[in-house]
């Protein structure tokens, strides 16, 4: 799928995801179902912490042809801080730290000779995010700003640059309940950062916890 | 607040999604090499003898009335004006008729085609072969859109000669108008001449460790290039770890500017290089390459002149700064003082300004010259050779700007 169809596709369904929340959002909740308006009769702030692993899904042209396109698992960690409406819809913040890629080759023949070629990419996204409460499963998106930073040993010569890129985050729960704060479910989720065009589903344990309720 | 908040949230989405993915026209190459192969080598005074205005009567649907057949070393183009198409040909000669094959395309768009002339020699090969200018000239043959159609060409006058500047933006052409090569390159440069360019401009930044290198953009990226792990400045790495560990769009390197300098002298026919800085720290090491090419140049009897762009008053506070300053051929696009002050040959506003015709006569008066940039639009194009006294135009259309020229 080209650049522009992604981020087209990306963009579309988190519109429709949002603009479908913003309509619970401004309801009367008079207007909603019965089963709805039970759902949630507090408004809370939670905490989510995650914990999993990561993988790259696409690797550029460029790195497929030096075989730099291996499967990696990278640890995942997560945070996110949501505000639970009395609707369907809670928004919240979403962060992580992504290790997108990492490689190290050796003995690398170039026309400045033989040397050891090292790499790292990480993200740092910071994303708004609309999470809808669909059955027993919360389904959210949301898109914010990524920090990217790559990292380059070759030629003994650190090079390290950053840029700052758009997001987006797709993302499943199940939660248990285990008391009436406390909770623990499974999530996956899907980033897609878009100056780099890279897509990073992910699986977690999350712990989530009620912080303040009214 | 509702409507603000969606406005809010549509407009940050569709930002997100500015990005365009490009799809590149292929060149039939083998179908080329195979319909000449075994054919003999067309001579350059049988060359000089096609150059020249024709009139079709088939294929003017798609190609306009008139085109115009210039050769440039083994290629021959066609420029042509519906759709600012053109056609590029490679020729031999077999059983004492001249084929010419190649492909077609519009300078805007992917559209593109197999073509396949031929001189026949009762159409006049047999007088071009023996080294006549032939009474008629007749070159017909087909070429490929969604059918096979049919194309008639007649020679109809002379070529004029080329005594103004048509200059290839970016290395010789954008990647997004879907060139065989990346901007920027050796490989763009060896094809710049046969969309009609007799001057490039190159955009210069410069690698960590003090070389300067051709490079658009301000940071690496997926529009320029494939490789993942390159995300930041071009300065922020080594040329060694740019030139072996990341490629370009269409799979080059980023050539160091000396290579490209080399290239142009030794292996095409361009006469002007304009250099534009794209950073302010480097004008020291540019001008010291510009000079050690020029004097290449010279020593090699070479027709080419190469010149430093001074794009923003940084670049000529920094200019102005060098030892002996006035010596180094430069292109000023700051106002008429600065040209004056920084002894640039070339004054080079943007064509938005206007025609400027009193300020490129007085400017003309003082022995200086007047380039105008980045005109792309058929309509402008045709404005200014007609009513402007620019003695040339930075493109990314050079086919475009030929084919005007040509028929102004």
């Amino acid at each position: 799928m080209s650049i522009i169809q992604t981020k087209f596709l990306a963009a579309s369904l988190t519109f429709l995801l949002i603009l479908f929340n913003f309509n619970l959002l401004f309801s009367d909740d008079k207007n909603l179902d019965s089963n709805l308006s039970n759902k949630h009769k507090t408004f809370a702030l939670s905490i989510y912490v995650s914990s999993g692993v990561s993988t790259l899904l696409n690797y550029s042209e460029g790195n497929k042809s030096r075989n730099i396109n291996k499967r990696n698992f990278f640890y995942l960690p997560s945070l996110k801080i949501m505000w639970n409406t009395n609707t369907l819809l809670n928004i919240g913040i979403e962060s992580a730290f992504i290790t997108i890629m990492k490689d190290q080759q050796y003995n690398q023949n170039t026309d400045f000779g033989i040397t050891n070629f090292e790499a790292l990419m990480t993200a740092l996204p910071i994303s708004l995010i609309f999470d809808m409460n669909i059955w027993k499963f919360n389904l959210y998106a949301g898109f914010g700003a990524a920090y990217i930073e790559s990292y380059i040993n070759a030629f003994d010569d650190n090079s390290s640059s950053s840029i700052i890129a758009g997001n987006y985050i797709y993302g499943l729960e199940y939660f248990i309940s285990l008391t009436e704060r406390l909770k623990v479910g499974l999530e996956a989720k899907l980033y897609y950062i878009t100056s780099i065009n890279k897509y990073l589903p992910g699986a977690c344990i999350s712990i989530g916890y009620d912080v303040f309720r009214w | 607040m509702k409507h603000f908040i969606i406005n809010s949230i549509i407009f940050l989405l569709l930002l997100q999604s500015c990005e365009i993915d490009i799809t590149n026209v292929t060149i039939p190459q083998n179908r080329i090499n195979d319909t000449l192969e075994g054919t003999l080598p067309i001579k350059d005074y049988i060359k000089a003898n096609i150059n020249g205005k024709y009139k079709l009567s088939e294929g003017k649907e798609h190609f306009g009335d008139v085109i115009f057949l210039k050769w440039n070393g083994r290629y021959l183009t066609a420029f042509c004006k519906k759709n600012a198409s053109f056609i590029v040909l490679e020729g031999g000669i077999r059983d004492s008729a001249i084929i010419l094959v190649g492909y077609w395309r519009f300078s805007q768009g992917s559209d593109n085609g197999f073509v396949k002339l031929s001189i026949e020699k009762d159409n006049g090969a047999r007088e071009l072969i023996a080294g006549l200018k032939p009474r008629t000239l007749t070159i017909s043959g087909e070429f490929e859109t969604d059918a096979t159609q049919k194309i008639n060409l007649t020679y109809n006058d002379t070529l004029k000669s080329l005594d103004f500047l048509i200059i290839a933006h970016r290395g010789g052409g954008r990647n997004i108008d879907r060139h065989p090569a990346s901007e920027n390159t050796i490989e763009m440069l060896n094809y710049v001449e046969r969309l009609g360019a007799n001057g490039v401009e190159l955009d210069v930044r410069i690698t960590k460790d003090n070389i300067p290198v051709l490079f658009h953009d301000e940071y690496l990226n997926k529009r320029l290039i494939r490789e993942d792990y390159f995300i930041g400045k071009v300065s922020d790495y080594t040329y060694q770890q740019l030139r072996a560990f990341c490629t370009l769009k269409r799979g080059e390197k980023i050539p160091a500017l000396k290579d490209a300098l080399q290239f142009i002298i030794y292996n095409t026919n361009l006469e002007f290089v304009w250099l534009d800085i794209k950073e302010t720290g480097s004008v020291k090491q540019i001008a010291e390459i510009q000079k050690q090419y020029s004097d290449l140049a010279k020593s090699l009897g070479r027709k080419i002149e190469i010149f430093l762009g001074i794009a923003d008053i940084n670049i000529f506070n920094e200019f102005i700064n060098l030892e002996n300053y006035r010596d180094y051929p430069s292109i000023c696009e700051l106002d008429e003082d600065y040209v004056i002050k920084a002894n640039s040959s070339f004054w080079g506003p943007r064509w938005s300004l206007g025609f400027l015709r009193e300020r490129v006569t007085e400017l003309q008066k003082l022995g200086k010259k007047a380039l105008v940039w980045t005109l792309d639009e058929p309509q402008f194009i045709k404005n200014f050779l007609d009513k402007s006294y620019f003695n040339g135009i930075l493109t990314n259309y050079p086919t475009v700007v030929a084919y005007e020229y040509y028929s102004n």
